[in-house]
């Protein structure tokens, strides 16, 4: 039997896990421990990820990605809210948004791929042998789109994802494991950028979702964004500084935001200390925790009412629940325990680790799959309505929210011109009236013969899977040809991107990265080239002639030695150049620059 | 923690589960199976049958007031049997099936669930031959209605800023004497409907006792329980019109 392995893939921290004979157990990497923080960052030798990219949060700010699940299936339009609080930079490409590193873009789910790399290659080292199936855990709210690019992430990563499940859902299964209770157990999971509320009942080993709800863009990351917010204020009034411009400042805040969050956790009052740029000293401020529950109640509040919108789904009072589960890293927030509290009237089951119960629930549902597990059966929900556009931008509903999947919806349409040659098929994700403000997921044509208007029958057949993820088949029943369409999603990766992508990540891994990183040291040799050339001719003067003449046979060795193909000659050329230039680049930023920038390279000033 | 259970008046017939299935030939190994889940030569999955009603997938009696709790674990058994998180590793044919079986029983358990819903199934299940024959409102009820209308128009129209306001706060009062008059008709109909429902829920159970000398009266029955079920369910959606009408204006002036 092929082991079926679990993996949490967080937008702050990832785990991977397996089942242990009965029990599910987290799996340690190398230096033994289970948590992976969910970053990847760029480097000279390669990419790093986990520990190693969250080291270089500060020191490598513009290459190194973090909470990428929050672009996972999204268009850069969906993301406008939200892009200025991300120093590395976003673009966009055939609708899907991508991270640009040096000169090459990746998807979120190539970067996410790198990750579940990283947590593959741990469970390999542990169990000696390749893994090659995995389950991984969503946000129960996460759309189509979204689930989509995840398996896109699994395959990329090299590994057949037999199971996409929900977080919530995946929580449960390792709380009913471990507690053997029957009943109706809410489970809340505010993790680091996604909130879930799932109300389930536990009955004879069947996990039955009765109703779910969520916000995919509200976690732990919003509540660090709003200290971030206070801080840039008081910088800007007492210091003058705008920080906006400083994305390695920004990095520092969210940090020194983070941190003072998880200290104001245990503690009522938390002081920030943080080094401003410019020589302009040191920026302080105490936080007390009153103050941060201010910063965050709307906030939690949004959570509250998404929990009251799901009992109401699930046609259930709050004080009918027999238990709530607290899932993710920001439940361990006080006011976060207070507000559920309030809520569903009883106090939160807190025995389970909220960071591993979701990894250790992914593990469970492997067991099942792979047959290790009896019986226990997750009968989950799709989270968001399903339908087509109808007449006049309207949306017509196949398949409602909360619906148990697997499951299927057919209608029958006809069209509303006379010798119509096509109709389109626009499907839509979502619980607005209007098709532009839901999801679009996919858009097809379907080819008519001409006929009068309302004479055709066009059947339309929904089919949900069990991992939520939908297929659409439209047909012609007049001319008796079932014509079945194969669905293009409007945000997502074709088969051929994705193809392309598991050849790029080949190229990617290990062996290969000294070819690319020959090309980004010669992309760095030209712009450093034209640079210099340009700093020398502006500041002709100021040289003096020593000087002058070691940064010119600098500058030939670098010319001499681009035509190398071993990186590392490139990068030593490199570094000679900018040592060479290092007095030179002051000057130049003395002159050209009245905001100092500080350890930066004659590249990034003159450009 | 249990949601309320519909309750049956007659204990319920003594359960039998077979499935409907689309053949009595296995798909695969070509063999009668014999009208099980499963062929009982090659042990694979079956189709569930296209013609086989919600009830019968759950081997229960076509009643109006099931046994809710009965219902789900028969619903838990069979997702035991159908679900894919089973089918892994079995062929595509294999899973294409209980893709499908758990599909419709998942539907067919949302169906069988709600209340409404239920009621509505089983009307078009038994409509047969009245079955395009259109519903009227019954008598009394579309005066009522009509002169309900005429305090909404009215109440609409003295609500219009461009109009001067006269008697608005008579109007007001007029709304929500017809917001009450109309729920009170809607739980009066409720009641009604569900004495009719045990009443015929009373008539399957004992069909197969009864002789058949009463045979035709007790089709006649039946059919006449059906017909004034459906015209409840009729009436009561045109009242929750209305109703629904009366607080959106409510709520929005």
């Amino acid at each position: 039997m092929t082991k079926i392995i679990g993996i949490d893939l967080g937008t702050t921290n990832s785990l991977i896990s397996y089942m242990d004979g009965n029990r599910p157990r987290v799996i340690p990497n190398a230096k033994g421990q289970v948590i992976v923080p969910s970053i990847v960052s760029f480097l000279e030798t390669g990419y790093v990820v986990g520990d190693l990219a969250k080291e270089q949060l500060i020191k490598n700010t513009a290459r190194t990605v973090y909470s990428i699940k929050r672009f996972m299936g999204l268009a850069l339009q969906d993301l406008r809210h939200e892009l200025r609080y991300f120093p590395y930079t976003l673009a966009e490409q055939k609708g899907i948004v991508t991270v640009q590193i040096g000169s090459t873009e990746f998807t979120p789910s190539e970067i996410s791929s790198m990750i579940l790399k990283e947590l593959k290659k741990s469970a390999e080292d542990f169990f000696g042998e390749p893994i090659t199936q995995a389950v991984i855990t969503v946000p129960a709210y996460f759309n189509d789109a979204q689930r989509q690019a995840t398996k896109d992430a699994g395959r990329i990563a090299g590994l057949h994802v037999t199971r996409i499940v929900n977080e919530p859902t995946a929580a449960s299964l390792a709380y009913g494991l471990q507690n053997k209770q029957q009943g109706l157990v809410a489970v809340y999971d505010l993790g680091g950028g996604t909130f879930d509320i799932s109300i389930l009942k536990l009955r004879e080993g069947i996990f039955e979702v009765l109703a779910t709800n969520g916000n995919t863009h509200l976690g732990g990351d919003d509540f660090d964004r709003k200290i971030v917010q206070v801080m840039a204020k008081d910088i800007q009034d007492q210091f003058d500084l705008d920080v906006t411009k400083y994305i390695v400042l920004i990095q520092s805040m969210r940090v020194a935001a983070e941190a003072a969050k998880c200290h104001l956790t245990s503690n009522e009052t938390t002081s920030i200390s943080l080094p401003l740029p410019e020589g302009k000293g040191t920026y302080t401020r105490d936080l007390h925790r009153s103050e941060f529950e201010v910063l965050i109640k709307a906030l939690v509040m949004d959570t509250v009412v998404r929990c009251q919108f799901a009992l109401s789904d699930a046609g259930i009072s709050a004080s009918e629940i027999d238990d709530v589960v607290l899932v993710g890293g920001a439940t361990r927030t006080p006011l976060v325990q207070q507000m559920v509290e309030k809520t569903f009237k009883r106090i939160p089951h807190t025995d389970l680790n909220p960071d591993e119960v979701v990894a250790l629930g992914a593990a469970v549902q492997g067991g099942i799959l792979a047959g290790e597990v009896q019986d226990m059966l997750l009968l989950d929900i799709t989270p968001l309505s399903l339908g087509i556009e109808g007449l006049g931008g309207t949306v017509n509903s196949l398949i409602r929210r909360n619906t148990t999947i697997p499951t299927q919806a057919k209608e029958v349409y006809t069209t509303s011109t006379d010798n119509q040659t096509a109709v389109v098929i626009h499907v839509l994700q979502g619980e607005r009236e209007l098709s532009r403000d839901n999801r679009s997921l996919a858009q097809f044509h379907l080819p008519l013969p001409p006929a009068p208007a309302g004479f055709p029958r066009i059947e339309v057949n929904f089919i949900i899977d069990a991992n939520g993820i939908l297929n659409v088949a439209a047909r012609d029943i007049q001319t008796g040809q079932s014509k079945a369409i194969e669905v293009k999603p409007s945000y997502g990766l074709t088969e051929e991107a994705i193809d392309e992508m598991i050849q790029d990540s080949i190229k990617f891994s290990e062996a290969d990265i000294a070819e690319r990183l020959t090309i980004e040291a010669r992309n760095e040799m030209d712009a450093l080239e034209t640079s210099t050339v340009k700093i020398l001719t502006e500041e002709k003067g100021v040289l003096e002639e020593g000087e002058r003449n070691q940064i010119e046979q600098a500058l030939k060795n670098l010319r001499e030695a681009r035509d190398e193909s071993d990186y590392r000659i490139l990068r030593k050329s490199i570094n000679e150049l900018n040592n060479a230039t290092k007095h030179l680049a002051e000057i130049a930023m003395d002159h050209q620059l009245k905001a100092a920038l500080e350890n930066k390279t004659i590249t990034e000033i003159v450009s | 923690m249990q949601r309320k259970a519909a309750v049956v008046e007659n204990p319920s017939p003594p359960s039998k589960l077979s499935l409907p299935i689309a053949t009595s030939i296995c798909w695969d190994c070509k063999s009668e199976h014999g009208g099980s889940y499963y062929c009982q030569q090659c042990v694979k999955i079956q189709p569930l049958s296209k013609e086989g009603d919600y009830f019968e997938y759950f081997g229960v009696p076509r009643l109006f007031n099931l046994d809710l709790d009965q219902l789900e674990s028969r619903y838990y058994m069979l997702s035991r049997k159908f679900h894919p998180d089973f089918y892994g590793n079995k062929s595509a044919v294999e899973q294409s099936i209980s893709l499908g079986n758990s599909a419709v029983l998942n539907t067919a358990y949302q169906t069988l669930k709600n209340q409404d819903q239920r009621v509505q199934y089983l009307l078009e299940l038994e409509a047969g031959a009245w079955k395009t024959t259109q519903t009227t409102l019954s008598e009394g009820l579309f005066d009522e209605l009509m002169e309900i209308q005429d305090t909404i128009t009215s109440f609409k129209q003295a609500s219009d800023p461009h109009r001067k306001k006269t008697s608005m706060s008579c109007d007001h009062d007029q709304l929500y004497a017809s917001k009450t008059l109309l729920e009170e008709k809607h739980n009066a109909l409720s009641s009604r409907l569900q004495a009719l429902s045990l009443k015929w829920d009373h008539l399957v159970l004992v069909k197969s006792s009864i002789s058949d000398q009463i045979k035709v009266q007790y089709d006649m029955d039946r059919e006449a329980i059906l017909i004034q079920i459906r015209n409840i369910v009729s009436d009561q959606s045109y009242i929750t019109r209305v109703l629904t009408d009366i607080n959106t204006l409510i709520s929005t002036t």
